[in-house]
């Protein structure tokens, strides 16, 4: 403003005062303004918006930069109309100001996604201004910001915002759109002679040609692009009425800017004359028609249009347009221009059809020049073709005479028949692709019309041919011209602007001959006939009611479907998969059932084409394929869903279990998407007994496999762990590891899962939140049950292994919490947990060294399980369990299962306490220690059988009460595969060495006896041994001893004659069975010598001689000194053997006979059954 | 009563006499947004005789034109009605109006013949585009003389009230179209032009 007034300064100074008073006049009334609105309503806002908008833009645009962002902050208020005020504001500052359009365009773009309609609208039409205005300025700047640059990239994109807006489902939006696209393509095309000129018009023209940021042929790509949208658009069958209209009008805009377009878009509107779209009303058809009609007298009166007035016309008079009308709308053109428009039309189909025939022509060229045999007369050759006119005026004659002559033989009936008959086999099977593309029905018109437009046209080819009556017109040779043409060309050849027109000729010339080489009679006669039938079908025909149509699509549907068999044959079934997938997604719902049923006939076969429209759906669901002619009234994904639950439930319902496995497991696996409801399908699959194990192999498949959907599938899996069913729980919970330790598909959560449930044991009762229907278990429960309580433990026990830290110490939690009947049941349920982490897992030996206060009963539990079936226990569980024993635990139990692993000494040690245990318990014990039963055959125990026991025998009493040990030997005595023969003979040997005797050696012995008899011998020789250890000295023992004797009569007799005097008296008074036999067996061996037996000793024997130191019982041993009486007479033994006396004193001993004197003797009767031992 | 002034409204036929003008009575009464214009050359008006009949320009204030008619055969003009529309009309406003001279922009524009709505349709086409705002033209075929006239009025008016009662106009105009098509039996031509 400075520069324009700065020529005086004086009028510069008096402006500017009085400039700035307007221009503090005008801010202080917007900041008034501005300030209301805030509180106003909002009809109140609009209007004060409207004035702020004047006054800023209309006079103060300096004042733009202070307020603009005040204004655009009001694109975020809540009304509508304030919102679509703002458009407006920015939209008039595009126009006043367009360099502001960084600042604005960000808004823009937001609005356009506006959530009120009006607003998207109101949007769509400004960015038609605001689009030209930025692309004019944007190519106005010699140097591009990159704020500049930005604006332009957002201003593409909100172009292709409203691009995808065409297929929005608001009407109004669609309206819009098509519109704007319309700006779009005209701004991005070039014009040419014949566009409508208006002022301030842009086109790509305008754009700088080596524009950075803009490049003039993406651009024009880009607009052709859109404007075969709109055309695809205008040609979709289910288009509302009002798009229609639109469409049409912005085609006509486009046509009338940009002639180059005019082709399509008149092949458009010819499209829908003919095949309005079925789904209007009447009015609306008529609408349609009236709108259509004016938009063709628009194209008649653009010049461009030249090359389809015929078209338009037939078009025209088809909608009722007059002659008057039409003739009125054709613009008025002189002679030669239309000459030169003819010529042009036949340039550019040339070049179009040149690129096919170039190698053709050329060919052709090359041999007429070996032909004419001129080799220089090249430049000649073409410009001979330069003498236009004189070939025209003969070619003119040529045609008048042959089509008068054509005219007259067709009316005549029979000639027209008979050509048609004649020619009629000679046509081709189909037409050709030449005639395809030229041929336009003929429009209704008179017969006689006809006729001569037939002979008209007919008369044309014939003449290029040279034949018929016409042909005479021609001059006799074609010398002729060429001379003629050299005439003429002998001053001009050598002027190049000449040379370019005579190529232009002749490249016309050529087009000519090639086109008229291709049409021939025989098309001719073709296309009268299909005109013929194309015609009575327009006007015969009309739209079927809707019931047939829909039974004709059903029946179409059908035999498509039925072809499945001639398809494969034919090699075209993905051709028909892929028909019937978008009739599938895309048909009303009686063809889709249709199908549907179909598919579910033999799904096994069909399954492929259920995957296909499952596809198709995603596709149409995500937006991958369009069809904009859809209108559904359900949400997007109604359709998919609603296709792949009837699937599921088909498949469930429909296949036998083999198949539906495969199938259920395909459709899961392959499906783009699985909604709730589906998964919710295969959760209720689950539950059904033949398909527990799919199905919850599915789940764990899937859960790896749609990370997604992890979330929801784990939760379903883990609502299996602690499911009332069994079968269900365990294939889940084998899974659930996977899942955890594998995979590791949401451990956290998992883990979460599992914490949670065993925590519900800490409660005093089972809580209600694990009472549910979904876990089975709908009724509540008062008190613990044990399989309730197993439940609520299993996942954690399961996972224990794979995370011992963490749940081992929630488990030792919990054990110390519950009551005693909770922990029998966890001691009862974690065996194949312990046994799976087994002895070397470290965290659980260092739980067993720690120990936690009242898990003492938990750690017995898991080291009994750590051992069983072991052969020798882990030396670390063993050292563990040791340091146990001396530090925390006292209880001796703890030592039970590791008794394998400890030394000798140590076992030796612990059995007097393992005594102490119950009977049942102890029991064990020994089978633990002697290695018996199937359970401990293989272990390997430090102490040997013999070992034990002797220290079974050693115990000190004080330490251990005698029963006890009592009933230990007889534990061990009854393993006869343990204490063998052998055995028994080291045990014995080794504790007759003992001081003092063990107190049960003598009830050990008898029972060895009892259990070898063939053991007597051996015997024999201990009792022997233990006379000389004094063993009356023992009352216990002592009557062992005699018990014995008694046992093992008569080898035991020897024996007792081995006793001092005084002892054998009173064994012979305890036992008066054994006097009479000793007696006899002293008798018979007086004789012998060496013998001993002296006849006191047969007194004493006899038990005549009466003791007189009977009451001593000092030293127990009494030497024959002592000895005063005798016994007189042995025979009265027998009568007086029944008589209890004192013991007598033995007589001095005598020398015990050598062993195997006595097992000489022995021997025959060792053989003989003793009596049962006693026990 | 305002009950919908957001849409605004042109009623149109050809002298912005009679039919338009009963028209705007009727839609000013409702409270709408409305203006009337005539696409006629000039505003023509019965004579005494079917040769002679009263051509003004647009422009020319009904007052005026009553003033003219009153002069010219009281009597006639009193039978046939004339005067009384006339001075209707200008109570409502000051004189007929050109639609082709007008600039204002419009919601929603009724034609009241075919050839009425054709010649809307022409000027629309031929004007330079604007700003691309759409609007939508309907056509309602009523009868030149009072008794339709007034019919046509109820009618238009039915039709815009229907109208105004959508909230998104663009988007239901097919359905409330088809629906009050059904309902009076009358066939209605629809366009969307755009300024």
């Amino acid at each position: 403003m400075e520069g324009l007034l700065g020529r005086s300064q004086f009028l510069g100074e008096a402006v500017n005062l009085f400039t700035d008073e307007k221009t503090a006049n005008a801010r202080s009334k917007v900041v008034e303004w501005l300030n209301e609105v805030p509180n106003a309503e909002s009809g109140i806002k609009c209007d004060l918006l409207v004035k702020v908008q004047e006054m800023i833009l209309g006079s103060c645009v300096e004042l733009l930069e202070e307020f603009m962002e005040h204004i655009l902050s009001l694109a975020h208020d809540a009304n509508a109309d304030v919102r679509k005020q703002v458009v407006c504001f920015i939209e008039q500052i595009c126009k006043v100001k367009v360099e502001s359009l960084p600042q604005v365009i960000g808004i823009i773009s937001m609005l356009l996604r506006d959530r009120s309609p009006q607003v998207i609208k109101r949007v769509i039409q400004a960015c038609g201004s605001i689009y030209k205005n930025g692309l004019q300025w944007i190519c106005g700047k010699s140097e591009i910001l990159d704020s500049a640059e930005q604006a332009w990239n957002v201003l593409s994109l909100v172009k292709a915002q409203i691009l995808d807006l065409i297929d929005n489902e608001n009407d109004g939006i669609r309206t819009n759109a098509i519109k704007f696209l319309e700006g779009v393509v005209v701004l991005q095309s070039y014009p040419d002679e014949d566009s409508q000129k208006k002022d301030n018009d842009f086109s790509l023209q305008d754009v700088p040609a080596n524009f950075k940021l803009v490049k003039r042929q993406k651009l024009e790509e880009e607009a052709l692009n859109i404007f075969d949208i709109l055309l695809k658009f205008h040609a979709a069958t289910h288009i509302s009425s009002v798009n229609l209209i639109t469409c049409t009008g912005s085609l006509c805009t486009i046509a009338k800017l940009r002639p180059s377009l005019m082709g399509p878009v008149v092949e458009a509107f010819k499209q829908l004359n003919s095949n309005l779209p079925p789904t209007l009303t009447d009015s609306q058809a008529s609408s349609v028609r009236k709108s259509l009609k004016m938009q063709l007298i628009a194209l008649l009166k653009n010049r461009g249009s030249f090359e389809y007035h015929a078209t338009i016309r037939h078009m025209l008079l088809d909608l009722g347009a007059s002659q008057g009308e039409i003739q009125r709308a054709i613009p008025k053109m002189d002679k030669q221009e239309q000459t030169r428009r003819q010529k042009r039309i036949l340039e550019s189909a040339a070049s179009n059809l040149n690129k096919k025939m170039r190698l053709d022509s050329i060919n052709r060229q090359q041999e007429r020049r070996s032909k004419s045999g001129l080799d220089d007369d090249s430049t000649k050759d073409t410009e001979m073709e330069v003498d236009e006119e004189e070939v025209e005026k003969q070619r003119q004659r040529c045609i008048r005479v042959n089509e008068k002559f054509l005219a007259e033989q067709l009316r005549v009936t029979d000639m027209a028949v008979n050509l048609v008959v004649e020619f009629l086999s000679k046509l081709p099977e189909e037409a050709p692709e030449h005639f395809i593309n030229e041929y336009a029905p003929i429009q209704d018109m008179s017969i006689p019309q006809q006729v001569v437009k037939i002979a008209k046209v007919l008369g044309e080819q014939m003449t290029e041919q040279k034949i018929g009556p016409g042909a005479a017109a021609f001059s006799k040779d074609t010398p002729m011209r060429p001379r003629r043409v050299e005439a003429m060309d002998t001053c001009e050849s050598d002027q190049p602007v000449d040379e370019d027109q005579a190529r232009k000729d002749e490249a016309t010339k050529k087009l000519r001959e090639n086109m008229e080489r291709v049409k021939g009679e025989q098309e001719l006669i073709e296309r009268m006939k299909m005109r013929a039938k194309t015609l009575k079908l327009q006007e015969v025909t009309k739209p079927f009611s809707r019931p047939i149509k829909e039974k004709f699509l059903l029946e179409a549907v059908k035999r498509i479907l039925q072809s499945e068999r001639q398809c494969i044959v034919g090699g075209v079934s993905a051709k028909r998969r892929k028909i019937l997938t978008v009739m599938a997604a895309t048909f009303p719902d009686k063809v889709r059932y249709f199908i549907f049923d179909f598919i579910m006939l033999d799904v096994r076969q069909r399954i492929d084409l259920a995957f296909s429209w499952l596809y198709e759906e995603y596709c149409l669901l995500q937006g991958f394929t369009r069809h904009s002619y859809v209108k559904s009234e359900n949400r997007p994904d109604y359709a998919y869903n609603e296709l792949l639950s009837q699937l599921i439930t088909g498949v469930r319902e429909n296949c036998e279990l083999k198949d539906k496995i495969l199938l259920i497991r395909r459709i899961f696996l392959e499906a783009p998407l699985l909604p709730d409801d589906a998964l919710n399908q295969l959760v209720e699959m689950c539950f059904s007994e033949e398909f527990v194990n799919p199905g919850v192999d599915l789940l764990k498949d899937l859960s790896v496999m749609r990370p997604p959907r992890k979330n929801k599938l784990i939760r379903v899996l883990l609502m299996f762990c602690v499911h009332e069913r069994t079968d269900l729980r365990e294939r889940a919970l084998e899974h659930i590891v996977a899942l955890y330790h594998i995979h590791k598909v949401l451990p956290n959560r998992i883990e979460e899962f599992a914490l949670d449930w065993a925590n519900n044991l800490e409660k005093e009762v089972p809580p209600a939140s694990i009472f549910a229907e979904e876990f089975g278990r709908p009724e509540t429960e008062v008190a613990w049950k044990e399989e309730t309580a197993r439940t609520c433990l299993t996942l954690l026990l399961t996972l224990l292994p794979y995370k011992p830290n963490v749940f081992l110490e929630k488990l030792c939690k919990i054990y110390t919490t519950t009551g005693p009947d909770l922990k029998r049941t966890i001691l009862r349920s974690i065996d194949p947990t312990i046994k799976k982490m087994g002895a070397e897992d470290a965290i659980l030996l260092k739980f067993i060294e720690d120990c936690p206060k009242g898990t003492e009963t938990l750690i017995i539990r898991i080291i009994h399980l750590l051992t069983e079936r072991v052969a020798t226990p882990n030396p670390e569980l063993v050292n563990r369990v040791r340091e146990l024993y001396a530090n925390k635990i006292k209880d001796v139990r703890v030592l039970i299962p590791v008794l394998s692993g400890l030394s000798r000494q140590e076992i030796l040690n612990a059995i007097p306490k393992l005594l102490k245990l119950n009977q049942i318990v102890v029991k064990e014990v020994f089978n633990r220690l002697l290695g018996i039963g199937a359970e401990f055959a293989n272990q390997t125990m430090a102490a040997t059988p013999t070992d034990i026991l002797v220290a079974l025998h050693t115990i000190d009493p004080n330490a251990c009460d005698l029963k006890a040990v009592v009933k230990a030997t007889s534990i061990c005595l009854t393993e006869k595969e343990v204490f063998t023969q052998d055995v028994l003979i080291g045990v014995l040997q080794q504790l007759v060495e003992v001081v003092p005797i063990p107190t049960l050696l003598m009830r050990t012995i008898i029972q060895s006896i009892t259990l070898y008899p063939r053991l007597t011998n051996f015997v024999l020789n201990l009792l022997q041994r233990l006379i000389l250890k004094q063993v009356w000295r023992q009352k216990v023992i002592w009557e062992g001893f005699l018990k014995c004797c008694q046992r093992l009569k008569p080898q035991s007799l020897p024996v007792l004659l081995h006793l001092p005097h005084q002892q054998l008296v009173s064994a012979l008074d305890q036992c008066p069975d054994l006097r009479q036999p000793l007696f006899e067996y002293a008798q018979s061996i007086q004789e012998e010598p060496m013998s001993g037996i002296t006849p006191q000793l047969l007194d004493i024997i006899s038990g005549k001689t009466v003791d007189v130191f009977i009451a001593d019982d000092s030293g127990g041993y009494i030497t024959v000194d002592q000895i005063k009486k005798e016994i007189e007479d042995p025979s009265e033994i027998g009568v007086i053997s029944t008589v209890p006396i004192a013991p007598v004193p033995a007589p001095v001993p005598a020398p015990i006979p050598t062993l195997g004197g006595i097992s000489s003797s022995l021997q025959p009767t060792s053989a003989q059954p003793l009596p049962p031992g006693e026990d | 009563m305002s009950n919908n002034s957001n849409l605004s409204v042109a009623v149109v036929c050809s002298s912005n006499m009679n039919r338009s003008m009963e028209a705007h009575h009727f839609l000013a009464k409702k409270g709408f947004n409305v203006r009337s214009f005539g696409t006629g050359e000039r505003v023509k008006l019965p004579g005494t005789a079917i040769d002679k009949p009263n051509v003004y320009e647009f422009g020319t204030p009904y007052d005026t034109i009553y003033q003219d008619l009153l002069t010219k055969d009281k009597q006639y003009y009193t039978q046939n009605g004339l005067l009384h529309m006339l001075d209707r009309n200008r109570r409502i406003k000051k004189c007929p109006e050109r639609f082709q001279e007008c600039k204002e922009q419009f919601d929603i524009i009724v034609t009241v013949e075919e050839r009425v709505y054709d010649q809307v349709l022409e000027h629309m086409e031929s004007c330079d585009p604007i700003d691309n705002r759409p609007v939508h033209v309907f056509n309602v075929d009523i009868e030149d003389n009072h008794e339709e006239a007034l019919m046509g009025a109820f009618l238009i008016t039915d039709m815009i009230n229907m109208m105004a009662k959508s909230t998104d106009l663009d988007n239901d105009i097919d359905e409330l179209l088809q629906e009050f098509e059904s309902r009076r039996n009358k066939t209605v031509l629809h366009s969307v032009l755009f300024y």
